[in-house]
């Protein structure tokens, strides 16, 4: 790893942050504890998700197709493998789904027909950053705007999410059970 | 544009947060106004900016150039104009640089040498999603860790800036908006 985590004990400041975690994040994940070196980092990184928000504009299902394209595109093995470890099963997504995450396309027999449509738009963000009207068209009839509103912002703060851990070379974390898949 | 912005009256949390924007950030972006419709996005949003931090790890003129490729690349006119307008002068970037923050490399004639690492990081992020031992090697002679990874937030933030700009098509902010130049052809340089 490019740049050293901080290790316990924390500041006052930091150990305040982590206790808001949920339990099951505990200890903190690496990228947490290295952007914690300027508690105002972590405190605006952490801030930029909207992917736990109650109530949510997105299902779990929905959030969690898109968001392990967002990871699976940007080849970010240390976010996607935490995803798959907490919410794939939440989700309902099966193995041919989780390798077509990485590997596959929109048009991949295994997906579901409600999933194409989030993983062309991740695909369409990470391509393009912009969505073309074909791909509007579609979802404005599957979504509220605001839904949309959410996932482009998560988009955004997973390849965020992407630029420090695939940047940093953060490494998956050794609780994970399921490793990042092979081509 | 996509979706139709709020408009004033405001929530009182949106209100809080525009009274808090500087004086000549108004009336608030459409950036803004669109996420308020559901004010949870718009205040995690604007939270999530490490832009203008007071310390920063980075000068005004690291910050500019770092993003006028970032929104450039991302092909959002809408932010980079906002960024020239507001912070190119303070960040003594010449037209020609602006010109190549769109249209140039990371070493075309006209950055300074500092300039080139910021260029090259925003081109490998947007490219490659990672950062080559190469240029890890050039980031780290220039920059402190915590700056580091402050330019990483802020690619990441300003990806963002352009994916709800982009995505929802918004139109330049009047007054304060600005094109990207024309490309020129070769002969006319």
């Amino acid at each position: 790893m490019r740049i050293d985590p901080l290790t316990p004990p924390y500041s006052v400041e930091v150990q305040a942050q982590f206790d808001q975690l949920p339990p099951s994040w505990q200890p903190p994940f690496v990228h947490f504890t290295v952007l914690a070196r300027d508690p105002r980092l972590l405190r605006a990184y952490r801030l930029g998700s909207v992917a736990y928000l109650q109530p949510g504009h997105l299902a779990i299902r929905q959030r969690e197709v898109f968001l392990l394209r967002v990871t699976g595109r940007c080849r970010n093995a240390f976010e996607w493998c935490l995803r798959v470890h907490y919410f794939a099963d939440d989700a309902g997504l099966t193995e041919p789904q989780l390798h077509a995450s990485v590997y596959g396309s929109a048009d991949d027999a295994c997906w579901k027909t409600d999933d194409r449509l989030l993983i062309r738009l991740a695909d369409e963000l990470h391509d393009t950053a912009t969505i073309g009207d074909a791909l509007w068209a579609e979802l404005q009839a599957a979504f509220p705007e605001e839904a949309i509103l959410q996932l482009m912002l998560l988009a955004g703060h997973y390849r965020t999410n992407a630029y420090v851990s695939v940047g940093l070379q953060v490494p998956v974390d050794p609780r994970i059970k399921r490793p990042f898949p092979a081509p | 544009m996509r979706i139709a912005p709020v408009t004033a009256p405001f929530s009182p949390n949106v209100q809080a947060l525009f009274d808090r924007l500087p004086a000549s950030w108004s009336p608030p972006f459409k950036l803004f106004t669109v996420l308020a419709r559901d004010e949870r996005l718009l205040l995690r949003f604007t939270g999530s900016a490490v832009s203008y931090l007071e310390p920063s790890h980075v000068t005004v003129r690291q910050r500019e150039v770092l993003l006028l490729r970032v929104t450039a690349r991302c092909r959002c006119a809408y932010e980079w104009g906002m960024r020239v307008h507001y912070f190119a002068a303070e960040a003594g970037l010449s037209e020609a640089q602006v010109y190549a923050s769109v249209h140039g490399e990371a070493d075309d004639a006209s950055w300074q040498p500092d300039d080139t690492v910021l260029v090259r990081l925003a081109d490998e992020l947007h490219d490659t999603v990672s950062i080559s031992d190469v240029l890890w090697t050039d980031l780290r002679a220039v920059f402190s860790e915590e700056a580091v990874m402050q330019l990483l937030l802020m690619a990441g933030y300003y990806r963002t800036v352009a994916t709800i700009a982009n995505g929802l098509r918004l139109p330049l902010e009047p007054n304060v908006g600005r094109p990207f130049p024309r490309k020129r052809d070769r002969h006319e340089n």
